[in-house]
């Protein structure tokens, strides 16, 4: 048989038409940045937060590592959109174009059936939200950034940045200066939240970034779990999504963050995520990378308390023209520490995938311990695969297993499903489904759904 | 630093053995089909060192096979950054490679940096690595302890079980 090089259509991809209130100039200079803070009527210290960004942005030097980032120009996007609704209360009052937007994606059902909470994110800003009563009664804080730092400055000020410094990175510093939507989650102490509080974001416009900026903070005892979809339509020239995630897990709180990445594959993806977690708390990072031209992402957890736990567990593929270099970093800096990184990749039809990851347990960690599993699966013979971990181990009473593998389906496993009266192509995506399996049944139900579909729709004609 | 290059012709299989208490490089390249290596390493550097071992297992042709075992024993003040790379290149089917690196830190103040490196660029392989880091076993110590041996002698026997499974090539124990 036959292996096609043509990408399958992208299953998202449509996009309305819309207009656009206020529109930045293409390029990246100090005075849009200065504008975008304007036109968003933020405080002075928002506005010098964003400005210093800036300078360690102008500053800051591209990775010398990792995948090639030559060809991303940063003035060739524009780096804020404003719709005609800023902010729009019910479903009804949103804009016709707007909400044919969401019934592709599936919002109103999903809404009636599992959402506690919508924030979706519409270009550069958030214009549908509906949070349920009960979240406020409760005294949980779920917002979009921009509101947050209105209505909440003293709270938003305290955190925000603490855990990603602007300096830390490029990309987080080029965030730093012109983000502009994303959630901003406080959950008082004590109080769990039980149902998942989901964002959706969209990029609709060509040429245009995305520079998400979320803040979670669950005091002690807590917990919550927030989720992130995302789909966009197919453009013809790159866009650029750089988002910076900090989350802080106050003592026995307890974060799960789900993240299901299904970008089309002209966009950039360069995201910071990192989380904090102290004494006894837990960080639950799931992240599903499917989509992009180039990922790169390492969803971290500094694990700063006693007893302090974290996990990351990710599936990456790359298809056509892909690159996913994405992994994780675990951080042990107090006793009793333990992480668990499980990570899985399939690469077909050319398609790139690396894990990149990095432990490190400092001396004093007493008894942390780690594990790392990264298992790949190279379906065919134009792909590739790479492993690059990195283990610091500065304590003695602390346990470290990594393990790696990397290998083809199996051929018996294929025969035998064949043998069974399956037929090659649905066998392949049965097994490439199970091999995914331990980290889809961490997602909830919708998402294990639609990613269990959305593989078997990509496997299609890899037999080869 | 010391290097030393192994180039593995067709149908070859070699066994290699390094005891090292200083900086080393290795590289085997198999350089033609069915050829396979074994590869053992006992690193042990003496206290207050810094060193780098590197090791490479180049899959340059199809069937060929390697095996590769290190482990560390790191003594006070002392740190290892080990670096080790499988690399299997486009045509090399079949190829079946393993690394694997196992670290004793004997010593408070002892290190391990290490660097497991993945590089395939083929799908029909199979290919595993594993590095481990371990303290030695509570369990273990309090077993030799209760058939009366002093917890110091305890200590040194398990070391040294995990020292000869290289030296005397009883791995399996």
């Amino acid at each position: 048989m036959k292996t096609t090089f043509l990408p399958s259509p992208y299953a998202f991809g449509f996009h309305t038409k819309d207009a656009y209130t206020y529109k930045s100039k293409k390029g990246l200079h100090k005075e849009i940045v200065a504008d975008i803070s304007f036109q968003k009527g933020e405080p002075d210290w928002m506005r010098e937060f964003r400005l210093k960004s800036f300078d360690v942005f102008s500053k800051k030097r591209m990775p010398g590592w990792g995948p090639n980032l030559s060809e991303l120009t940063f003035n060739d996007f524009y780096y804020y959109l404003k719709p005609i609704v800023s902010q729009a209360q019910s479903w009804s009052k949103l804009p016709k174009s707007i909400k044919e937007t969401y019934d592709k994606i599936g919002i109103p059902e999903m809404e009636k059936k599992y959402l506690s909470g919508v924030s979706a994110q519409y270009e550069s800003e958030v214009v549908y939200k509906s949070v349920q009563k009960t979240l406020t009664k409760k005294g949980v804080i779920f917002l979009d950034m921009d509101s947050a730092v209105r209505e909440y400055p003293e709270l938003v000020r305290r955190y925000f940045g603490t855990v990603i410094p602007v300096g830390d990175n490029k990309f987080a510093a080029l965030n730093s200066s012109v983000w502009s939507g994303g959630s901003f989650i406080y959950v008082p102490k004590g109080v769990k939240v039980e149902l998942p509080l989901q964002a959706y974001f969209r990029i609709n416009a060509a040429n245009m970034g995305q520079f998400e900026r979320t803040l979670i903070i669950a005091d002690e005892g807590s917990f919550v779990h927030y989720s992130e979809g995302c789909t966009a339509p197919i453009y013809s020239t790159d866009s650029l999504h750089s988002a910076v995630v900090e989350i802080i897990v106050k003592k026995g709180a307890r974060v799960r963050y789900t993240t299901v990445q299904n970008w089309s594959t002209n966009v950039y993806n360069l995201v910071t995520k990192r989380a904090l977690v102290e004494e006894e708390g837990t960080m639950e990072w799931v992240d599903c990378n499917l989509g992009s031209k180039l990922t790169m992402k390492y969803p971290s957890v500094y694990l700063v308390g006693r007893k302090a736990r974290g996990q990351v567990l990710s599936i990456a593929y790359a298809g056509v023209g892909q690159i996913q270099d994405a992994g994780a970093k675990a951080i042990h800096i107090a006793p009793e520490t333990t992480s668990e990184i499980i990570s899985k990749s399939i690469c077909r039809s050319g398609g790139r995938t690396s894990y990149r990851g990095m432990v490190k347990i400092v001396h004093g960690a007493k008894e942390a311990k780690s594990r790392v599993v990264c298992d790949a699966l190279i379906i065919d013979k134009y792909s590739r695969s790479d492993t690059y971990p990195t283990m610091d181990i500065q304590e003695q009473t602390a346990s470290m297993e990594h393990e790696a593998t990397v290998s083809k389906i199996s051929d018996e496993q294929l025969l035998y499903l064949t043998s069974r009266g399956i037929n090659a192509r649905e066998a392949q995506s049965m097994i490439v489904n199970g091999f995914i399996e331990p980290v889809v049944k961490e997602l909830p139900l919708e998402y294990s759904v639609e990613l269990n579909r959305l593989i078997g729709l990509r496997m299609e004609g890899s037999v080869g | 630093m010391k290097r030393k290059i192994y180039r593995i012709a067709e149908g070859k299989n070699k066994k290699i053995k390094f005891i090292v208490d200083h900086s080393f490089d290795l590289e085997v390249i198999f350089q033609g089909k069915n050829s396979s290596a074994e590869i053992v390493g006992l690193v042990m550097p003496k206290p207050h060192t810094n060193i780098i071992i590197r090791t490479k297992q180049i899959h340059n042709y199809p069937q060929s096979k390697s095996n590769l075992l290190i482990r560390s024993v790191i003594s006070e003040g002392s740190c290892v950054t080990y670096e080790g790379t499988i690399r299997i290149e486009k045509h090399a089917r079949y190829v079946d490679a393993y690394q694997k690196n196992e670290t004793m830190l004997l010593s408070d103040t002892s290190q391990i940096h290490t660097s497991p490196i993945l590089e395939i660029l083929n799908h029909d392989v199979k290919c595993t690595h594993g590095a481990t880091v371990k303290p030695i076993s509570e369990t273990e110590l309090l077993y030799l302890q209760s058939r009366g041996i002093s917890r110091l002698q305890a200590r040194k026997m398990i070391v040294r079980g995990f020292i000869d499974g290289i030296i005397k090539n009883n791995l399996y124990d």
